[in-house]
This record gives C-alpha cells, sequence and structure tokens, in this order.
C-alpha cells in the first residue's frame, strides 16, 4: 500500500532539515559570511533562531526515521517524497530569505557587500526549488489519479 | 601550561566514593540475573560506565581544577548536565532493579514509581521547563556569579545539573517503566522547546546577557568561547539525543508491525518484567 502522505511529510521533513543544515554549516561555517551574533538580532529574533536550528535537527532526524519505515513498510512514494524535499528546501530558503533577513532583519547573508545580489540569487533560488516541488507535485497527483483510473476500468 | 593542567587533580571524595558504589550495586543486578539466567543487554551496562566515565571527566579530572573559568565551566554543564543523563537514562538502572530486587523488596520501588509525585515528574513537559528553566534562571540572573564566590554552591549546581539533566532526558528517551508514556507529538514539541531554548540561551550570553555583571567582568573572549561551546556541544550532544529518540520510534513501530492485528495492546502500567 503506497501512503503518498507520509511520503510528501518524509520529504518536507528532509527538505527543511537540509536547508537548514546548508545554511548553518556552508555559510555558518565554511564560508564565515553568516556571523555566530552580529549585534543587530533582537533577543526574540535570537530565541526565534534557536527554535528553528532545533527544528532543523529534529526534521532531518525524524525525516529520514519515517523515510526508514515507509522503506520497510514498502509503501514510499519517490515522487511525492521529491516534491515534499523541494517543497521543504524552497519553503524554509524562502522564509529564512524574506521573514527573517528582510522583514525582521535579524541578520544578513552577508556583511560588508552590497547585499542586494546576495538577496536576489538566495530568494530566486528558493522560488526555483519551490517550483519544482510544486511541478512535481502536481505529476505524483496526475499519476496517482491514473492509477485510479485504470484500477476503475 | 598543558604539563601544569595535567598534575592538577582536584580533591573530589565525595565522587570517588559514590562512583564505586554505584558501579557495585550495577554490577551486582546484572550478575544476580546472570545467575537466575536471565540475559541484561551489554549496551545498557556500557551506557552505564560511559556515564560514569563522563562524570569522571566531568568532576574529578583536572579538567575540573579549573572550572571557575567559562569554557571549562560549560564543558562541564554539557558532561554532567547532558551526556552523563543522558547515558544513565540509556542504562535503564530501575529496571535493573526491578528484575534484581527480591519480591517484597521490589513492591516499596513500584509504590514509588506508581505515586503521584512520581507520575508528575515523568510527564515530559515538568522536567523540560525544569531542565530549560533553571539554565535560564542560572545564567540571565545572578546566580552564576554566586556559585563562583560559593564552593559549595558550586557543588549544589553541578547536583542539580545531573539531576535536572535526569528529569530532561528520562522521559524522553528513558528505558525505564516511569509514569505513563505521553504521546509522540508532546514529546517532539518538549524536544523542540527545549532544544530551541539551549541554543537561543547560548546566543544570549554570547550577545552579554551573562547576570550578575559578569558580562562586563569575565573576559569577553571567554564568555564568547564558553557560548560558542554550549552551542555546538549541545548540538553535538542533542543530535544523539535526537537519534536515539526517532530510532526508538523506528524499534517500537516495527514491533506492531510484527504483531497479528488487532491484538489489544499490555497497558503500558504494567512494567514489562512483572508481566
Amino acid at each position: 500500500m503506497v501512503d503518498r502522505r507520509r511520503s510528501l511529510i518524509s520529504g518536507l521533513l528532509c527538505g527543511v532539515g537540509v536547508a537548514g543544515f546548508i545554511d548553518e554549516t556552508v555559510f555558518h561555517q565554511l564560508l564565515h559570511w553568516h556571523h555566530f551574533y552580529d549585534k543587530s538580532t533582537p533577543s526574540w529574533g535570537l530565541i526565534s533562531d534557536g527554535i528553528f536550528h532545533a527544528a532543523s535537527w529534529l526534521c532531518i532526524v525524524g525525516g529520514l526515521f519515517l523515510f526508514a519505515d515507509l522503506r520497510r513498510r514498502a509503501s514510499f512514494e519517490a515522487r511525492s517524497l521529491w516534491a515534499g524535499f523541494f517543497l521543504g528546501l524552497g519553503g524554509f530558503q524562502l522564509y529564512d530569505g524574506t521573514l527573517q533577513h528582510k522583514v525582521f532583519r535579524f541578520h544578513q547573508i552577508r556583511y560588508h557587500v552590497d547585499i542586494l545580489p546576495y538577496d536576489l540569487v538566495w530568494n530566486a533560488l528558493a522560488a526555483v526549488a519551490l517550483l519544482v516541488g510544486i511541478a512535481v507535485l502536481v505529476r505524483a497527483r496526475r499519476r496517482a489519479s491514473g492509477d485510479r483510473e485504470t484500477v476503475v476500468t | 601550561m598543558p604539563l601544569g593542567w595535567l598534575t592538577d587533580w582536584p580533591s573530589t571524595p565525595a565522587a570517588w566514593a559514590t562512583l564505586p558504589a554505584a558501579l557495585a550495586l550495577y554490577a551486582t543486578g546484572v550478575a544476580r540475573l546472570r545467575r537466575r539466567g536471565k540475559n541484561w543487554s551489554s549496551r545498557r551496562s556500557a551506557s552505564f560506565l560511559a556515564g560514569w566515565a563522563t562524570l569522571l571527566i566531568a568532576v574529578c579530572s583536572p579538567l575540573a581544577a579549573h572550572d571557575e573559568s567559562f569554557p571549562v565551566h560549560m564543558v562541564q554543564h554539557l558532561l554532567i548536565g547532558m551526556l552523563a543523563p543522558l547515558l544513565f537514562a540509556l542504562s535503564a538502572p530501575i529496571t535493573l532493579a526491578l528484575r534484581a530486587l527480591e519480591r517484597a523488596h521490589r513492591r516499596p520501588l513500584v509504590r514509588i514509581l506508581h505515586s503521584r509525585a512520581a507520575r508528575v515528574l515523568a510527564f515530559p513537559p515538568i522536567g523540560a521547563l525544569i531542565y530549560a528553566g533553571s539554565l535560564w534562571t542560572l545564567y540571565l540572573t545572578p546566580l552564576f556569579a554566586q556559585t563562583l564566590r560559593y564552593p559549595l554552591l558550586h557543588e549544589a549546581l553541578h547536583m542539580h545539573f545531573l539531576l535536572a539533566g535526569c528529569l530532561f532526558m528520562w522521559p524522553l528517551v528513558g528505558l525505564d517503566p516511569v509514569g505513563s508514556r505521553s504521546s509522540i507529538r508532546v514529546r517532539i514539541g518538549v524536544l523542540l522547546l527545549a532544544l530551541g531554548s539551549h541554543a537561543a540561551l547560548a546566543k544570549l550570553i554570547y550577545a552579554g546577557w551573562l547576570g550578575g555583571g559578569l558580562a562586563h567582568t569575565l573576559p569577553a573572549g571567554d564568555i564568547h568561547l564558553g557560548a560558542q561551546l554550549m552551542y555546538y556541544g549541545g548540538d553535538l550532544i542533542d543530535l544523539a539525543l535526537v537519534v536515539t529518540f526517532f530510532a526508538q520510534w523506528y524499534v517500537r513501530a516495527g514491533r506492531t508491525l510484527t504483531q497479528a492485528p488487532r491484538v489489544p495492546p499490555i497497558p503500558r502500567s504494567v512494567p514489562e518484567h512483572v508481566r
């Protein structure tokens, strides 16, 4: 029995987790573009940051165990999983790029540079991931309804 | 002075006295089960040993001789308040006691486990609130500055780290039959808030929120290093906690797969070993 809903959720969790992980390792640890703390973030911004940080850990580990469970039950469906993955990845990055960076102005992508091109690329990549996710989801849905019709006839 | 550090052993008679007692109790329990031909997972015994090794490194090693320094204190917090409780929760000492004790001696222990107080403490949000709430109180009020002034208070703080950490870990990943397990959603929510608040507190400390004037009197480099140790070190232990948590879910979910369908589950209030 294929479980599309759980496959989608597993992908979503992994996508959010990977986005958070890339943010932490690439931009904080490797490139040092983001600061550990940049003096502009208010205390409630640090609290929201902490919760999101914890959420990305929980998402990636929980998503992978959910994936393992779906494989074990032979009920995972690749298309829904990938749709969820791109939706989670793009959704998290768009949230980070618009609300966290621009609306709340918690932190910036990089310091002492013209930030506009960075913001454009960041949010454009997020939008592309979201669009890919939506496209895959639509195809997964269409295929699912197609399957149902063949069963009926 | 790396060599000076190695020779600087703190005097901690209480910890050295408790260690053999605890190990002897645990070993006696395992030996009793063996005599009755029952198995005790060596993974649990290994967890117990590792938990004690963690505590020894935190309070009895040369590391502890310099715990007036903020980064060293933070390493102690990670070891005593997070890693050791996680390992102890996975060593199932209460289950071992229940299995090894004679019937008559078992009853008072069961009564304590079923008491209202134990049930309240075993409710995950309560333990998490005590664990996270006490950390926020400690570092954002003058309390931590006081523990640097009074050695007895400092020792009490270490004890509190251990107990609060156990109260947090046991209901989430502990193998012992304490209380009734709350739903996985509640426990994921508790994990999210507790882990998130730990990361947030580390950044607040970095941002200069350390209470009691310490933000100005301690060297800024020490505060920054300590806060980053708290954040990234906490992440590593939290990752181990989260993997353990979901791995336990995976194993439990696997058990229902192999079971025949529609069998009413055995109530969790009945401990496994008395069934």
